[in-house]
């Protein structure tokens, strides 16, 4: 949840309001993760992780290869987007936000978001999936710099296609809360 | 559909975790659940044969498929059999009899629903769903649980999908009570723990506090009616229990704080204190 932090006061009013809707934060996993990552992106992984190992190896990466990795840098900011508000979106804050509970007390509403949203991180696994998930995008991020740096990179394809792996199936895991 | 037709479901979908949470939900409502895989993995060949082939249909009953529309370069290689090209086929090819089923499509991308099927669905029988990543996205147990008690009316598509605020309000407002009553609980950030809905150490605690706290699950009638009845529908039996009791309790209070009698308690009973914390929120999802 995205709060203005002042002098220790947190205050709802002056949060800065996502910049999408928890309909649209989905639409947009759905197209990143599903429709490019798993359907595209981990496909061409499947197929070239062995001769991406050897070009990583020899530093030297065809201009093809090097277009299709280039699309994950296109990419990476909706993933950063994905990441940046998927507290605010899926967690207890969007609850407090909205009838019936944005009708209670401002003092209450804090002490929920506080711990609710901290049990909610914990008890859902929130808190351990966003950060594998912040922390394995960025070593795709290290080794796709280095293969389109043209810089030795070990087992480049075999990292990166378990890497990317990873990164889908921690985006598809993130708990959402609901009614029921 | 009819009564009886509530009784049947087969799931094709080729991740198992996510068809034995659908059979979970659905075999709670005794419904009768085969699986069957679509595909044998990513880029596997033959798995129609293998797995679609044998599956025998009842006249009628829910169906539940994983079909996304052929795109992306899964789609590419004229020779191999892809999940969604099975399922899409297999459903074409049984659309006779699936007129009288409950096809509940759905994919985990953001693509429109596949020509085929928009062409021959039911309509208000047969409806496509997109961004279904896990089981969770589908409240299986609402949709099932109301389309029981009119078969024979179009299934509640809408209950699949839209979740109740009003429960997720209520979840929260349950979770901020367990915290606040477990002990332990500091102030944080140098703020008073007194917006917590009871005081930790027995301290004084104000009417409006204590109103403010659960009021808002009254809804706009004020009598809980909207809260009480999605925890009906959705079968949610312990939490329907502890709401009552609380909207019960809120009803016995006074309507503000000037009328509100001398000597009043405005604290709930110890056993519905106790049947609150005994309440399971996320950890058990």
């Amino acid at each position: 949840m995205a709060i203005a932090v002042s002098n220790g006061f947190r205050v709802f009013e002056t949060r800065l309001a996502p910049p999408l809707s928890r309909d649209e934060w989905l639409e947009r996993r759905a197209r990143f993760n599903h429709d490019w990552l798993q359907v595209s992106f981990l496909t061409f992984l499947q197929a070239w992780h062995v001769e991406l190992d050897v070009y990583g190896s020899t530093a030297d990466l065809p201009v093809d290869i090097r277009t299709v990795l280039g699309e994950w840098v296109v990419r990476r900011p909706v993933l950063d987007l994905l990441i940046r508000y998927a507290e605010q979106l899926l967690g207890p804050g969007k609850v407090l936000d909205e009838f019936p509970l944005n009708e209670l007390p401002y003092d209450q509403r804090l002490w929920l978001l506080d711990e609710v949203g901290k049990l909610w991180r914990e008890a859902s696994g929130f808190r351990l999936l966003i950060g594998d998930l912040e922390a394995t995008a960025t070593s795709v991020d290290e080794v796709i710099g280095n293969l389109l740096a043209d810089h030795p990179c070990l087992h480049a394809g075999t990292r990166l296609y378990a890497k990317c792996q990873t990164v889908s199936r921690l985006l598809t895991a993130l708990p959402m809360i609901r009614g029921a | 559909m009819t009564q009886s037709g509530v009784k049947h479901a087969l799931i094709i979908d080729e991740k198992p975790k996510r068809a034995e949470t659908f059979m979970t939900a659905l075999r709670e409502y005794k419904i009768t659940c085969d699986h069957r895989k679509s595909i044998v993995a990513i880029n596997g060949r033959g798995c129609k044969k293998e797995y679609l082939e044998t599956v025998s249909l009842p006249p009628s009953g829910i169906l539940f498929i994983h079909m996304g529309p052929l795109s992306g370069d899964r789609a590419q290689d004229p020779d191999k059999d892809y999940g969604n090209q099975c399922s899409l086929e297999w459903y074409v090819e049984n659309i006779r009899t699936l007129q009288s089923w409950c096809v509940i499509a759905y994919t985990a991308g953001a693509g429109s629903e596949p020509e085929e099927f928009k062409t021959l669905k039911r309509r208000g029988w047969h409806r496509y769903f997109r961004g279904i990543t896990g089981a969770d996205a589908f409240n299986v147990g609402a949709f099932v649980s109301n389309w029981k008690m009119a078969p024979e009316e179009p299934p509640p598509f809408d209950l699949l999908v839209n979740w109740s605020d009003f429960v997720a309000a209520f979840r929260v407002l349950v979770a901020g009570f367990q915290v606040a009553n477990k002990g332990g609980v500091k102030s944080p950030g140098g703020r008073d723990v007194g917006a917590a809905p009871m005081e930790l150490e027995g301290a004084p605690i104000s009417w409006t506090h204590q109103m403010s706290w659960w009021r808002p699950i009254l809804g706009h009638d004020g009598k809980g009616t909207q809260l009480l009845d999605e925890l009906k529908s959705i079968g949610a039996l312990e939490l329907l229990s502890v709401a009552e009791a609380i909207v019960k309790w809120l009803a016995s209070m006074p309507r503000d704080e000037s009328s509100s009698p001398a000597g009043k308690s405005l604290t709930l009973d110890e056993p519905l204190v106790m049947e609150i914390l005994a309440v399971k929120l996320w950890l058990s999802q």
